[in-house]
């Protein structure tokens, strides 16, 4: 099988500081309660708050490395009649959305994304479970993309 | 893009902020105000009286206290007549809090401004586009194909202030609507005519691809007596279809109103030939509708007779109590019960008879739940089937009856269960899936027989189903086979069984009960999906109804050497998956299948344009 366009490196970039700034904020009250044990001298207070902010560090890494692994999984590619979504390592599944089955597609971008000029692209059938979105493309791409499917859609239309 | 000339310098005016002002248009300017910004104000609003209600008293003892005198007025917003004097005596912390207040309604007004700035729509040739969000931004597009139907809707206040949202009704899940909110009515109208306008060039150009000018295509549809007459009721009756589809008011050409309506996929005729053979006989003779029945129903060996006013069956009282009684909701609730009482026996003999006065109580919740399952099963009372023109008519209910049309040719996969209980009686509820936009929470919406042999149930399935086509054996033995397998059945089942694919013994460790009745069986048509051991389960999904396919693989089947294919359709009770094939052959058939699949829906389109002159051609 020819190999998937892969999505941006820099989502991986963009998912670690969203995940960054979840872990600062519950580091920081960890850090604080800690704090708050050395000042008022209560030990077990500090030992507890720094045990729990070591293993915050040790689960951000942890999820640090899956994450980047995850987006390095996400994958795509354009058949002749329809899209092929791949995503996953643990739970690996490959989505094949038919060009003739799209209602319509959608292209989305949160501040963070759109800082690093991606986009998500979101293809939806009268199915609602079909969870074909590919996020982290290029802008660019991600635009290339739904016109191109949103084209080849409108010539393979069929009915529900 | 053709845009119309009005609208461009408005566009160009506004400046779209990311410059591609090409076409774009925007919302109504008290757009964001009535979306939620009503709300920010009006609660800026409360803390703001709230704020000045509790802190007069404060102020006033400050001012009071400054002025070295009585006078204190406790009256309204005596406040306000304090400002100056509170001003001359402490001018920071009044200005301070004067000013955060302006500074907040300031940032509130900015930011409605920049989401009316940001919310922009797009109408041309191909489809629709809106743009949302300032942070977050969102773009949604659909082709104008794609849209079932467009709605002018208004909402009790914006229809005050004479303003109007534009609904582009598109299928699939909960929130597949694009709404274009808010605009002024008579805009919103003219769009509409515009869109309109669009589809009908639309259809315009593709119909030149059609072997048969219009005006012949109806002539041939009503050669064909009332088949053609069935499409368009049938798109307007029942629970599937969108009512709501707006007819252009084209008084001058009468001929092309019906392909002027913009409902785009509408039925799409799986039993085409069949159906209308059957519902242009519905009209006519009882006699040749049978016949027919019987052609339809020929592969599944059985020999129906309608009755009057083509009634099909209908299930007997006794039959539906019986079934209730025996389902497994009233069984659990009952063996509540009854263990419940056994218990306070227990303690009023062992510990006091005080204690059982009290535990009494705790009875009722469990019979009042039984009594709910009954009441909702009686609901389906007087279950009546038969055959008209637009689908099949069913109707029931015990004190007021419900009537409902199920069009056939909307039907996206059918669900047979039998209950534990019901196996002795050989009981079988059959279930469907129908293409349509919201399905609510009303389970008996989706209810195609509440309980039937499985004669009924075969019948249920000639009818919504298109010709199974197997390859190797016959339709009754498959299904059967299906239905009662692996083990039980009679011969008959037994000698479809080789065509279930079973799944690998490996898959004990994720399916501990039901891996050995897991299977499923393909025909040229159908996929059949068995499943369930207790409570047995049999699913069929014609291949032209799948949407699109997942093939899923976890860490556990990573080790068992196992994949799950997901079959998906539209949302309703039917949730078709393939569990645990072996990897190699689940990819195998994920790509297969997705071949199949396409083939048969190019095939039902063919058919479709063949037969409804409505459609537009796929150009």
């Amino acid at each position: 099988m020819t190999p998937l366009n892969p999505v941006s490196r820099k989502y991986a970039g963009v998912q670690l500081i969203g995940s960054a700034i979840g872990w600062a904020v519950f580091l920081l009250c960890l850090i604080a309660a800690a704090v708050c044990g050395i000042i008022f001298d209560l030990t077990w207070l500090m030992i507890l708050g720094f045990a729990l902010a070591g293993a915050c560090l040790v689960a951000a890494a942890i999820e640090a490395i899956i994450v980047v692994r995850q987006v390095r999984a996400l994958g795509y590619l354009e058949r002749e009649h329809d899209l092929l979504v791949q995503r996953g390592i643990m739970f690996r599944s490959t989505t094949v959305v038919p060009y003739g089955r799209l209602q319509y597609v959608e292209v989305s971008a949160g501040p963070l994304l759109r800082a690093a000029g991606l986009a998500t692209i979101t293809l939806h059938t009268a199915s609602a479970s079909t969870d074909a979105s590919l996020p982290g493309l290029p802008r660019a791409e991600a635009e290339a993309l739904r016109d191109s499917v949103a084209a080849r859609g409108g010539a393979r239309l069929a009915g529900l | 893009m053709p845009e119309q000339p009005h609208h461009a310098p408005r566009a160009a005016a506004h400046g779209a902020p990311t410059g591609d002002s090409a076409g774009w248009r925007h919302v109504h300017r008290l757009t964001p105000v009535l979306r939620g910004g009503a709300g920010l104000l009006a609660a800026l609003g409360a803390v703001v009286v709230i704020l000045f209600q509790n802190l007069q008293s404060v102020l006033e003892d400050l001012v009071v206290e400054g002025l070295g005198g009585p006078g204190r007025d406790t009256s309204g917003f005596g406040v306000f007549r304090l400002l100056p004097t509170l001003i001359r005596e402490h001018p920071i912390i009044t200005l301070a809090v004067i000013g955060v207040l302006l500074v907040v309604l300031a940032v509130i007004i900015v930011c409605l401004w920049l989401s009316w700035r940001f919310t922009r729509f797009r109408i041309d040739s191909t489809g629709v586009y809106l743009r949302t969000g300032v942070l977050a931004r969102r773009e949604r597009s659909a082709s104008h194909d794609r849209v079932q139907s467009v709605d002018i809707s208004l909402p009790f206040i914006p229809r005050l202030l004479g303003l109007a949202s534009l609904v582009f009704d598109v299928a699939g899940g909960s929130d597949s609507d694009i709404t274009i909110s808010y605009l002024k009515r008579s805009q919103a109208e003219a769009l509409r005519e515009e869109i309109l306008g669009h589809l009908r060039s639309g259809r315009r150009e593709g119909i030149p691809a059609h072997p048969q000018s219009p005006a012949h295509q109806q002539d041939t549809a009503r050669a064909q007596g009332t088949a053609a007459d069935a499409e368009v009721p049938g798109t307007s009756v029942g629970t599937a279809t969108s009512a709501t589809a707006p007819t252009p008011p084209d008084g001058h050409a009468p001929s092309t109103v019906p392909s002027d309506v913009p409902t785009a996929p509408l039925g799409q005729r799986l039993l085409t030939r069949r159906a209308q053979e059957l519902q242009s006989h519905a009209a006519a003779t009882v006699d040749d509708l049978s016949a027919s029945l019987r052609d339809l129903l020929a592969p599944y060996r059985l020999n129906p007779t309608a009755g009057e006013e083509g009634r099909l069956l209908r299930v007997p009282f006794h039959r539906l109590l019986g079934s209730a009684l025996l389902s497994t909701t009233v069984l659990v609730s009952a063996v509540f019960v009854v263990g419940l009482l056994a218990g306070i026996v227990v303690v009023g003999i062992f510990v006091s008879p005080r204690a059982l006065v009290t535990t009494v109580f705790a009875v009722i919740p469990g019979v009042l739940a039984l009594v709910g399952v009954l009441r909702s099963e009686m609901g389906l009372a007087n279950f009546t089937v038969a055959l008209t023109q637009d689908g099949l008519r069913v109707s029931h209910g015990l004190a007021s009856t419900t009537n409902r049309i199920i069009p056939l040719d909307r039907i996206q996969a059918v669900k047979l269960r039998q209950p534990l209980l019901w196996r002795t009686a050989g009981w079988w509820r059959a279930e469907f899936t129908i293409a349509s936009e919201g399905s609510d929470g009303d389970t008996q919406q989706n209810v195609l027989l509440p309980v039937g042999s499985v004669d009924d149930v075969m019948l249920m399935l000639g009818l919504c189903l298109p010709d199974p086509r197997p390859h190797g054996t016959d339709a009754r033995s498959l299904v059967l086979a299906g239905m009662l397998g692996p083990a039980a059945g009679g011969p008959e089942a037994q000698v479809a069984e080789p065509f279930y694919r079973g799944r690998p013994r490996s898959s004990r460790w994720v399916d501990p009960v039901t891996w050995k009745r897991n299977a499923h069986a393909l025909t040229g048509t159908l996929s059949l999906i068995r499943s369930g051991r207790l409570s047995r389960v049999l699913e069929f999904v014609p291949h032209a109804r799948v949407q699109a396919l997942t093939l899923s693989e976890g860490p556990v089947q990573r080790r068992l050497g196992v994949s799950t294919i997901a079959l998906h359709i539209s949302p309703g009770p039917i949730a078709p998956h393939f569990v645990h094939l072996p990897t190699a052959e689940a990819q195998h058939l994920f790509h297969q299948h997705a071949h199949v699949t396409r083939a048969a829906r190019i095939e039902l389109d063919a058919h479709t344009q063949g037969s409804t002159p409505e459609r537009k051609a796929s150009s």
